[in-house]
Order: C-alpha cells, then structure tokens, then sequence
C-alpha cells in the first residue's frame, strides 16, 4: 500500500513539480525512486495571455542565462491583478519606445498582515526567456563563463515580433552585460513603503507594513521551484540593489528569511 | 478662405484642448501640494480619485496619514513632468521629492503617480513603483 502511495505521489510530482500547476494537491513528501526524500512544495502558477505590444522591441535569451532572482513590490494597492499591472506597464512605454508587456516575470497577490484578501496566488507575467525591464535601464553586471559562452553563441538576440532576430552589442561591455538579461523580476503586489508625498498610497508610519510568513513563504517557494528547474539561479537581491529605489520597500529587512524559507525547501541563494 | 478658416479653428481648438491638460495636471499637482504640505485635506475629493480614495482605506485614514506628514516649507510649484499612457485615458506623472529622514536631506526620485480623468477632471488614481 506504501508503495502504491510513493508511486502516486512521485507520478504526480513528475507531473506537476516546476510547470504550471493549476490542480496540483498541496506539498506532500515524495520518495523519489532513485533519492532521498526530500519535501516537494507545489507552487501554483495561474498562467493567463497578457496582451503584449506588437510594436515593442525586446530580446529572447536562453533561461540559463539567469543567475538571479529580483524582488520587487509593486507599490499599488494589494488587491491590483496581475492583469491590471500588465495594463499599466503597456501604458507606460512612449509611442517611440513602448513596452511589450508587464516587466516582471511572476506576480503575487498576497494579503496584507491583518487582512484576508486578495486570495494568495501566483500568476506568470512575462515569460522566462524574454528579457524583462526591471533592474536598471543600463547596469551593468558581470557575466560568468557560461553567460558569456550563451552571448558568445549568439543566443541573445532583439528585436520586433515577427521581425528579425540579432545580436544588439549595446548590452554587453567587456564581460559586463545588461542586469535585465540575467536576472527576473518577481512582483509582490502592494505597497511596502511608508507614506510619502511621492507615496500617497503608502503604510502609516506608526504601522509598518510588513510582508506576512504567508507572503514570504510564497516567494521562498516559487524561487526554491524556479532553482529546482533552473539550477543556475542561484542569486536573490532586491531593485534597489541595482537601482536608487525604495522598491521594494520593507520586504527587504525579510530577504534573510526568504531564503532561510527556500533552505526548508532545499535551495540555497546568495 | 471658408476651409482655412475651419482649419484654423480645429488647430486652435486641438491647442486650447493639450493646453488645458497641462493647466489641469500643474493644477491637480499644486493642489496636492497645498494637501501634502500644508494639510488642506478639503482638497482630497478633488486630487484623488474614488477608488484611490477606496482602495487607501478611506479618507479618515489617508486624513490621518496626512496629518502625520511632517510639514514643508511651501514651494513656489510642483516639480512634475507627465505625459499620456499608451493605453486608454491614463497618465503618468512624477515627482521630483526632497525626503527629510532624520537629519540628512536626499532626493528620491519616486516612483510614478497615474493620473486619470474621473468625470471629466483630473485625479490622482495611484502610484507604480518605478519600472526599471
């Protein structure tokens, strides 16, 4: 009966474990076959079409470019949809230079600590292997031996929908390279800063808002099945690590225990 | 002469109309101004619009942040530059700031305000964190 339970549960975790998940049944402990136990948290992506900009120009790239997880908040209130951001991101390019799509590639809707909504969930924004637009317009990273063999190979390329493809030399330096191209963007929708006048929507000073255990578990999660896929990602910062920002507001005192979280899970980042 | 005259008159009118979207944003600003800074919270209605004022909690509670801002000298005008989304009537705006953290004055460039028309006015429907 054991068995028939493992096989069950391994049968569904090949199925389910790292692709968008939509049934998948919440974490239980798989015995792999050929492994240790170790424990398999499932990480429900909703996956929906976003409109994008025919018009915009943007780069593919081969995921294992990505060394590094970004986390940003979205600075909009909690209850924001993932498709409302998408909205507000075609806005925002000019007509010269419009955005093709949101800049992040995950997006999470996650409640407020004392609060129930919105419903916690995890929706994929702009696919993996398109660049996104979220760690500073031009800095600068260092690129490892491997990106550089990826760029090298030509397989970093720009260009327009159902246009030609190239290499654009303006994103690399030397052996620095774009930090767009080997990073992505995870959004935690809400505002994490303190009020402002250039924050009107932010917390009251008297109460920090805080990302909740719920809020940051989510985010250890998704980036600990992003590592399993993508062993490369190895890295965890913040936007204003690349860019003079208070994104992402408070949830930056919590990286620590992110990835003290993502650890639990079996993943371990910088 | 009957044609370039309508001409004109179209062009005079396209003029008045991008002009009073200046005049109506530098408006909205410096009554968000005179809100932030001076505590004139009879402007709220008119700067933000309803779902802001909604999704904030309130107006007794963004009231209650507002008064909790520490005062700030005047400007002469708001520092802001704005243009037009792509897609559908909103736009965006942003701010040039001095932030006072204990003793130490920096400059935040901030993240963006999303101006939309609410009953034909000009209100502030939120902010986005800076993009990139």
């Amino acid at each position: 009966m054991k068995h028939i339970i493992g096989l069950v549960l391994t049968l569904l975790s090949s199925l389910c474990f790292g692709e968008d998940c939509v049934s998948c049944p919440p974490g239980p402990t798989v015995t792999r076959p050929n492994g240790p136990t170790w424990p398999v948290e499932f990480t429900r992506i909703r996956r929906i079409n976003l409109e994008r900009n025919p018009n915009a120009t943007f780069c593919r790239r081969p995921v294992e470019m990505v060394d590094t997880i970004v986390i940003h908040h979205s600075e909009t209130p909690s209850t924001h949809t993932t498709e409302r951001i998408n909205d507000f991101h075609l806005s925002r390019g000019t007509a010269a230079d419009p955005w093709l799509m949101i800049a992040y590639s995950y997006a999470i809707n996650s409640p407020y600590p004392g609060t129930s909504t919105p419903q916690s969930l995890v929706t994929e924004g702009r696919p993996l292997e398109i660049v996104g637009s979220h760690a500073g317009t031009g800095i600068l990273v260092p690129m490892n031996r491997d990106q550089q063999r990826l760029w090298n190979q030509g397989r970093i390329v720009c260009g327009r929908e159902g246009g030609p493809f190239r290499v654009d030399p303006s994103h690399i330096s030397g052996d620095r390279i774009k930090a767009n191209f080997t990073t992505i963007g995870i959004v935690v929708i809400g505002n994490y800063s303190p009020f402002s006048r250039s924050n009107p929507n932010g917390f009251s000073p008297r109460s920090p808002r805080n990302p909740t255990r719920e809020t940051q578990d989510l985010l250890a999660r998704l980036s600990c099945q992003l590592q399993k896929k993508y062993p490369g990602i190895r890295n965890i910062k913040w936007h204003s690590f690349y860019h003079p920002t208070s994104c992402p507001g408070t949830i930056i005192n919590y990286l620590g225990q992110i990835k003290a979280l993502a650890r639990n899970y079996g993943c371990t980042f910088n | 002469m009957h044609v370039q005259l309508t001409l004109l008159m179209v062009l005079m009118g396209m003029t008045s109309a991008i002009a009073a979207d200046e005049k109506s944003m530098t408006e909205l600003f410096h009554k968000y101004d005179m809100i932030m800074d001076q505590k004139k919270v009879e402007f709220i209605d008119e700067v933000f619009s309803g779902r802001f004022l909604r999704e904030s909690g309130g107006k007794k509670q963004l009231v209650e942040k507002i008064n909790e801002l520490a005062p700030m000298a005047p400007k002469s005008g708001p520092e802001i530059s704005w243009r037009k989304g792509l897609k559908g009537e909103v736009y965006f705006a942003r701010f040039r700031e001095r932030a006072h953290i204990k003793s130490k004055t920096t400059e935040n460039e901030g993240s963006e305000f999303i101006v939309i028309k609410e009953n034909g006015k000009l209100k502030i429907d939120g902010t986005i964190s800076d993009g990139d």
